[in-house]
């Protein structure tokens, strides 16, 4: 069938953010298929500039109110390799902690406000209040559980305060660990398996599709890479984070305000999915268990599954987040103060696996500790290419279905990815009747 | 328990989107007993603190058709917040969301107030504008009275000495 498609679907947002999806076909021919959305860290980028090293993570850190620890953490680690500041290991334990409750808060988030709908054919999570009450407050529960060990280990949920260049500047007590182990034991591993159970009850309405890409994660001989690691790449080889430009490569299209960026392909994919294929080995027991489960196995090149490998990572980070406070607590609390004095002024690149996928910070700093460049890679924008040549795989494939069916399916996949929209911004909009 | 808990809303580095932020330290800068949350961006988050908490005032940035600097204290049940969750992203959720959502969810604090101040300029400046400055210290003051004195906040009215209070609408009371 010589068929003409034009899908143009405008997601306005609340200032420059937008994120429209445009499709066209011709007699059967696909012209455009492609998603533009506008990358908001490229404007903090400037603000950076001339801020000193204890002011970067706090700047940052509100780039993104779903994103904000991800955010500071890899600012932090990055003024750090600029100046030469050492962490002590208790230090990182403290942060892997904070990055397992940030992943599993944005991770249930997404597939429970986001998927979940989807996957039920509703418009959003609000009509499922009405007919599966126990799962949304579920999914409240775990959000609040992943808040407050975000509150204990830093400060505060919403814009930690405690982690600083260096170190933190208040240590948990003791008691607050072991009551916040107590709620992981009791509250959210049971939940993390009832996710699971949600998810497989779901499973069906994950659309089938195929298409191999690049999968561009961290990894770590040690563990499942989400704090550190070295960059890793499916097509092969693993690469020194100070080298993250050689593999973003990117590069600015006619379509799209956002760069897109390209390794060894067109495109390539970052986030849960890729993190699953490039170290799935290191998950925990059980995480690998719900994995199968859910069908989820090695190697998958169906971008809808990113948000199933997303409700593993929270049985994983459950898991990990109780080992984490078993060795803090087993080594012994010690209340040291943060290490703030340079030992160098220079370069520093650090990255992180954040909920979206790899992000990277690289600043360079003068000889005052002020920030002279700043760049910052976010997992939305690597992604992007990857999406558009989904979508261009994908409508051919699903052509005869009807157009509203087209437009969903292309919805679905945009949100699979859990893509950062213009999420800087949330003006309330309030509409007074005329008098 | 404080008598009153205040959540200010919104990003600091997007000009006069953060004017609930400056809210909340200024309020900080008068020592008076009240709970003060710096709720950022993060909208769902406010949802832990509706349930517990007796008195809730949220402060945010709101596009009212006002002139940029106007406050208007309102009970978001009676007002129509522009719901707008059809978005590709969890980024889109806002407090008209995390209201919804709490609403239906039977998990609003026992009184919530939202004070809303009109914006001007919303682009990356981590400035606010002269007429939304102007306007942290009106908020203030409401919020003062109330702790201190136990002054109604005053729910749709016009608020005095706040020149860009026009008033020109009334709040669409629902049915």
């Amino acid at each position: 069938m010589k068929k003409n498609l034009d899908i143009n679907v405008h997601h306005i947002t609340r200032v420059e953010g937008h994120g429209n999806i445009i499709v066209n076909m011709r007699d059967g021919v696909l012209e455009k298929a492609h998603l533009n959305i506008v990358e908001p860290p490229r404007f903090f980028e400037a603000m950076l500039k001339g801020r000193s090293f204890t002011e970067a993570a706090i700047i940052t850190s509100r780039i993104c109110g779903i994103c904000s620890l991800g955010h500071q953490i890899t600012s932090l680690k990055t003024t750090e390799a600029a100046l030469g500041l050492e962490v002590s290991e208790q230090t990182i334990l403290l942060r892997k902690l904070l990055v397992n409750g940030a992943t599993i808060q944005s991770n249930i988030l997404h597939a429970y406000f986001l998927a979940v709908p989807d996957f039920l054919d509703a418009p959003s999570v609000f009509p499922l209040i009405a007919t599966n009450k126990d799962v949304v407050l579920r999914a409240l529960r775990m959000k609040r559980l992943a808040n407050d060990i975000a509150d204990i280990v830093s400060g505060r949920a919403v814009h930690p305060i405690t982690p600083v260049p260096g170190g933190f500047t208040r240590i948990p007590s003791r008691d607050e660990l072991l009551h916040l182990k107590e709620r992981i034991v009791t509250e959210g591993l049971p939940d993390a398996v009832e996710t699971v159970e949600t998810m497989k009850a779901l499973a069906d309405a994950i659309p089938q599709f195929e298409r191999e890409t690049e999968y561009i994660s961290l990894t770590h001989d040690d563990e499942y890479a989400l704090y550190d690691g070295d960059i890793c790449s499916s097509d092969g080889g693993t690469f020194p984070v100070e080298d993250y430009l050689n593999v973003t490569n990117e590069f600015v299209v006619e379509h799209s305000t956002s760069k897109h960026a390209r390794n060894k392909r067109e495109a390539y994919m970052v986030g849960a999915l890729a993190r699953w294929n490039n170290n799935y080995t290191r998950l925990t027991e059980s995480a690998r268990d719900a994995a199968e489960t859910l069908g989820l196995k090695p190697q998958c090149y169906n971008p809808y599954m990113n948000t199933v490998a997303q409700v593993i990572e929270v049985a994983h980070c459950m898991e990990e987040s109780i080992c984490i406070i078993e060795e803090l607590l087993g080594r012994g609390l010690k209340a040291e103060k943060p290490n703030q004095i340079p030992t160098r002024y220079g370069r520093g690149i650090a990255a992180t696996e954040v909920p979206r996928g790899i992000l990277f910070h690289d600043y360079t700093y003068d000889n005052r500790g002020q920030i002279v460049a700043a760049n910052c890679v976010i997992p939305t924008g690597q992604n992007l290419a990857n999406v558009d040549a989904d979508m261009q795989k994908l409508v051919p494939e699903i052509v005869n279905k009807t157009k509203p069916e087209i437009t969903h399916h292309l919805e679905m996949l945009v949100r699979a990815y859990d893509p950062c929209i213009s999420c800087s911004v949330h003006i309330l909009d309030v509409e007074f009747k005329d008098s | 328990m404080s008598v009153l808990t205040v959540i200010g809303v919104g990003n600091p580095l997007f000009g006069d989107d953060g004017v609930g932020i400056a809210v909340i330290e200024a309020l900080r800068a008068t020592q008076l007993d009240m709970e003060l949350i710096d709720g950022g961006t993060d909208a769902l988050g406010l949802l832990e603190y509706f349930a517990d908490r007796k008195r809730l005032v949220i402060v945010d940035a709101a596009r009212m058709g006002e002139k940029p600097g106007a406050v208007r204290c309102f009970d978001p049940a009676e007002a129509d917040l522009i719901l707008k969750w059809d978005h590709l992203s969890l980024h889109g959720v806002g407090l008209a969301e995390a209201w919804q959502l709490a609403t239906k969810l039977d998990m609003l604090p026992e009184k919530l107030w939202v004070i809303g101040v009109q914006p001007g300029v919303v682009r990356v400046t981590n400035h606010l504008s002269v007429a939304v400055r102007n306007a942290v210290p009106i908020v203030v003051t409401l919020i003062k009275k109330f702790v201190r004195y136990g002054e109604e906040l005053p729910c749709n009215e016009p608020i005095k000495d706040n020149p860009s209070s026009g008033f020109s609408k009334e709040v669409h009371i629902h049915g």
